[in-house]
């Protein structure tokens, strides 16, 4: 069961080309592709004929032609030549999905067309700031479902035994953690005193000596996960709103987009408000990133088959809250939206 | 404190209160009846240091597991269960008495 009125990204946009591709998203298979005009389309990526996946065909200009007899079709959907025969069938179309282009990702709408609102795509804030840098982001494909990453994206805890040589510090799993609840997800934070800086941190942030660190840990439906690290000199924290000059904002944003009930596809990108211009310390993010992101993978893949063939019953533990919450929340939401 | 211990048939009508004050936690199963005196954390912590052993997992009131029924009296959430016991049932690792309380443990 996925929610299905929500815009969940398909692609980067540098990734979608003058070129047919194919896209799993919710179980459903899209095919995309740039018009001329620079417009992407998002089509159902299923010739009406005999169902041959569109994205087997071609790109004719703004036309996409079935690879199997030449079926062509503009990008509402539309039939617009049966080369063999004379009368086009009035009811040969494929679906077509609102897509959208927002920070540097192509997303699509996967409910109902008419309800489909770009105001509602998330946002980003200081995303045009001159003064933040930004990775160049990443994708992966993550062979579990998306809700264990959701899970992973909300617990704290995991951090000091998945990522041993990275984020890890220690004083990072001794301090309660503050759930909070909204109607659209959960964030799980605390702001932890007097840290000597994290190795992989140290070299970033803008002063020396300890320092006082938020961990902020957000999940809004239906899958954006946000990951916002704070650094500020020692004695200087507690309050987001009146943040020390000298305070290091880090803010991953990671995106889920469930390909099927076994597969998700993991969107990420890393924004911090200093060094825009550093392409160096960019590209060790983002490389740091990877290397994260793999270390859960393996972790959450494991799950996933464990999970999914139970003999003995799981059970819950203390760090589980934030995420079981966010679970209730996420189910509300894809009740509703069955019943309306 | 109380020497005998209190029946089903007690414990459904008013509980005898040993100061007015401080609520009168009674685990009717156990024959334990005890003060509430606000130095324990929960109801579940109350009855592990009077020797019970109650199950529990998560103690964060998301899992369940340490609900029991209550034969009197009511609970205060400390954090909000993730999904509500029934009316007559509680889960322990998260509330406190509200007032004299009589749990089947």
């Amino acid at each position: 069961m996925f929610l299905n009125s929500c815009w969940y990204i398909a692609a980067w946009s540098r990734d979608i080309e003058r070129a047919l591709v194919a896209r799993t998203m919710l179980a459903e298979n899209l095919v995309l592709y740039r018009q001329q005009d620079g417009a992407v389309v998002a089509l159902e990526d299923a010739c009406p004929h005999r169902k041959l996946p569109l994205s087997k065909g071609r790109l004719l200009g703004d036309i996409v032609e079935c690879g199997y007899h030449g079926l062509q079709f503009d990008c509402s959907g539309n039939c617009v030549l049966a080369p063999t025969q004379s009368r086009i069938p009035p009811q040969a179309s494929v679906r077509t999905y609102p897509a959208a282009e927002k920070y540097g990702f192509v997303w699509v709408w996967m409910g109902d067309p008419e309800h489909a609102d770009e105001s509602k795509i998330f946002e980003i804030p200081n995303f045009e700031n001159p003064a933040w840098g930004k990775t160049d982001g990443g994708v992966l494909e993550i062979d579990c479902h998306y809700l264990w990453v959701t899970d992973n994206l909300l617990d704290p805890s995991h951090v000091a035994w998945v990522h041993q040589s990275s984020f890890g510090a220690p004083g990072t799993d001794d301090t309660p953690l503050q759930i909070k609840t909204f109607d659209d997800g959960v964030v799980v934070s605390r702001w932890i005193s007097d840290q000597t800086l994290p190795p992989y941190y140290a070299p970033l942030v803008k002063f020396e000596g300890n320092c006082d660190r938020l961990q902020h840990y957000e999940v809004r439906v239906p899958s954006v996960c946000i990951n916002r690290s704070i650094f500020t000199p020692a004695g200087t924290g507690g309050q987001e709103s009146e943040l020390n000059d000298k305070a290091y904002v880090m803010v991953s944003y990671n995106f889920m987009t469930p390909i099927d009930e076994n597969t998700t596809t993991y969107y990420w990108l890393q924004h911090y408000n200093n060094d825009p211009h550093d392409t160096v310390i960019a590209k060790q993010l983002n490389d740091g990133a990877v290397i994260a992101f793999n270390e859960d993978r393996e972790i959450l893949e494991a799950v996933h088959t464990g999970m999914k063939n139970t003999t003995t019953p799981k059970l819950d533990l203390a760090l589980d809250a934030g995420s079981l919450r966010y679970r209730k929340i996420l189910d509300g939401a894809i009740a509703k939206e069955q019943v309306s | 404190m109380s020497e005998n211990k209190p029946t089903q048939d007690d414990a459904r009508d008013e509980p005898p209160t040993i100061s007015g004050d401080v609520p009168l936690v009674t685990f009717s199963s156990s024959g334990i009846q005890v003060p509430w005196l606000g130095n324990h954390e929960s109801l579940l912590e109350l009855a592990e240091a009077n020797g019970l052993s109650p199950e529990f997992s998560c103690r964060a009131g998301v899992c369940n597991t340490c609900e029991c029924s209550i034969s009197s009296g009511d609970v205060s959430y400390l954090d909000e269960p993730l999904s509500m016991p029934e009316d007559g049932r509680a889960l322990i690792c998260c509330s406190i008495p509200d007032g004299d309380i009589t749990l089947d443990l």
